[in-house]
């Protein structure tokens, strides 16, 4: 009798918050009826930083690197919302050649990102393999960041005005090869992924997330192109030098599971297209031919094409110390692997920011979590919970 | 804004003044907190501005009143709004845009975990960030961390 009774009861359970699926620190309450999840409550902070206080005691610069480690899948998208952020407000220009510079390296961030998602997303719905497969071009690509930058994951390589460093001799060469590499490696996961049965089963018609719901809870980036609204910052509002660019922007019609993995391979492919265009088009060409150039040259006028303002790397040199961007405030929004990432700056003429606020994609998509998976089965949460790729690292701050 | 947006008719029915713009070129408006809901509702509703996406909501900590600063989108339009609301220093607190996008619910209380700012008829005001015993509002200007736990250096 007493057994009888508890099947009737709701089960309160605890996912996480060391939960393996969670992708970090993330504990969700649920109420259990049976197998169908009644409610969901998540309970976020566990990785709280405090990336906006830290910035009240710190100068712009010191507070640089810091921002790489709001969202260590994607560091360079973080501090280029930073750097555009306070270019705007001290007026700094950025050259052509550090504009080409970042848009190579933020899509190849991008691409590793993807990769990292697709591992773990198919890591939870039970298969390994694609794992192996993805590590195994991340590899290729974090090895490209290695020798650019010295770092693995968090990179401190732009600075405001520009980049850091030129790309090493031979740097090109090995991108363009890799990019020439990649599409069939994109192949071999779909060979296997896209046409898998369980796969098909386990994500078509799985957390279906209508626009109206979309655009309520502000979801953005891959996520809301799966649902078929056509919203890319790099084409509507184009920061950087996107607007060079020619590309398109992939949409799915179903919004379910099965069509944000859809967006995210395609967006992938389209990357590697971006680059290998911006591969040929960066100013100045390769840094030896450049170096050559511009000592033969030796002209100095603004416009030429080795030697002026848009073949170098840093628009002004700041002297860290003293750097103070006069009051105000800007807004940047960076189309970032997992959605826009806002950051807001607050200057008051002192050399510390007055105010920086992080507008970070994933805290959304953990917000409407509890709607996706209302009256679903207990063993639908990965699948959407994991299709929407959240870092959590990204949701505290 | 789209170009059919008309000012002058908003300038005169939601009292609202138009703030210099951000570096960035948004454009920025302050809006009082009466106002706010029936403006917002405008924005979101008419058929030249249709801001349907509420992207983010901070708060700032100025001399003399805290800042609310909502982040609106139009994906229709493309167009970014910037919209503020001035707070008084003692018991800040502003209607809650819940309602309108369910969006504002967890930015909403992130504002309040991190500058106490009280937002009327929330679903569940509580601090989401920090834990449910946390003293204090850390992003406050004058906020001292008085914790016995930590350490000299960490207060």
């Amino acid at each position: 009798m007493a057994l009888e009774s508890t099947f009737k009861k709701e089960m309160i359970i605890n996912v996480g918050p060391q939960h393996p699926s969670t992708h970090g620190v993330l504990r969700l309450v649920m109420t259990l009826d049976g197998e169908i999840i009644k409610d969901t409550k998540p309970v976020i902070g566990y990785l709280h930083r405090g990336m906006e206080k830290l910035a009240e005691s710190r100068n712009y610069f010191q507070y640089l690197p810091m921002v790489d480690r709001i969202d260590y899948l994607s560091s360079f998208f973080c501090s280029a919302a930073f750097c555009y952020a306070v270019e705007s407000i001290a007026g700094i220009k950025v050259p052509k050649r550090a504009e080409y510079i970042r848009l190579i390296t933020m899509e190849f961030n991008r691409i590793t990102s993807h990769l990292m998602w697709l591992a773990a997303f198919l890591l939870d719905l039970g298969a390994t393999t694609p794992m192996f497969y993805a590590f195994r071009e991340r590899e290729d690509i974090v090895k490209l960041f290695e020798d650019l930058t010295g770092q693995r994951m968090m990179y401190n390589f732009y600075t405001f005005g520009g980049v850091k460093k030129d790309l090493p001799e031979g740097w090109m060469t090995k991108a363009l090869d890799l990019c020439k590499l990649m599409p069939k490696m994109f192949d071999e996961y779909e060979a296997i992924i896209t046409k898998n049965p369980i796969f098909m089963e386990r994500t078509k018609g799985v957390g279906v997330l209508t626009q109206k719901m979309a655009t309520d809870y502000a979801i953005t980036g891959a996520n809301i192109r799966g649902s078929g609204i056509d919203f890319d910052l790099r084409k509507t509002n184009p920061y950087s030098v996107y607007d060079e660019i020619e590309f398109n922007t992939h949409l799915s019609q179903n919004s379910d599971s099965y069509d944000r993995y859809m967006v995210r391979i395609a967006e992938m492919r389209e990357s590697v297209k971006i680059i290998e265009q911006a591969l040929k088009q960066i100013p100045g060409g390769t840094p030896e031919k450049l170096k050559v150039k511009s000592v033969n040259c030796g002209c100095k006028n603004e416009d030429c094409e080795f030697c002026g303002f848009d073949a170098q790397l840093v628009g002004k040199k700041l002297n860290a110390a003293v750097f103070k961007p006069p009051a105000g405030e800007a807004i940047s929004m960076i189309e970032a692997p997992r959605g826009i990432i806002t950051c807001y700056v607050v200057s008051d003429g002192t050399n510390k920011p007055s105010r920086v606020k992080w507008r970070t994609p994933s805290f959304s998509s953990v917000q409407v979590l509890p709607e996706l998976i209302k009256g679903k089965n207990y063993s639908d949460l990965m699948p959407i919970f994991g299709s929407l790729d959240v870092v959590l690292p990204e949701v505290d701050r | 804004m789209s170009e059919t947006f008309n000012n002058i008719v908003i300038d005169e029915k939601f009292e609202v003044k138009h703030l210099d713009k951000t570096s960035d070129d948004i454009e920025v408006i302050d809006v009082s907190k009466d106002k706010l809901i029936e403006f917002a509702t405008y924005l979101k509703m008419h058929i030249n501005t249709q801001f349907n996406m509420l992207l983010s909501i901070s708060g700032i900590d100025k001399a003399d009143c805290f800042e609310v600063v909502y982040n609106l989108f139009s994906t229709v339009f493309n167009k970014k709004l910037i919209l503020k609301v001035r707070l008084d220093k003692k018991n800040p607190n502003v209607e809650s845009l819940c309602g309108l996008y369910s969006a504002a619910n967890w930015h909403e209380r992130e504002t309040y975990d991190l500058f106490g700012i009280n937002f009327n008829n929330h679903p569940e005001l509580e601090r989401i960030l920090l834990p449910k015993d946390w003293i204090g509002h850390p992003l406050r200007k004058d906020y001292v961390n008085k914790d016995k736990r930590l350490s000299w250096n960490e207060r």
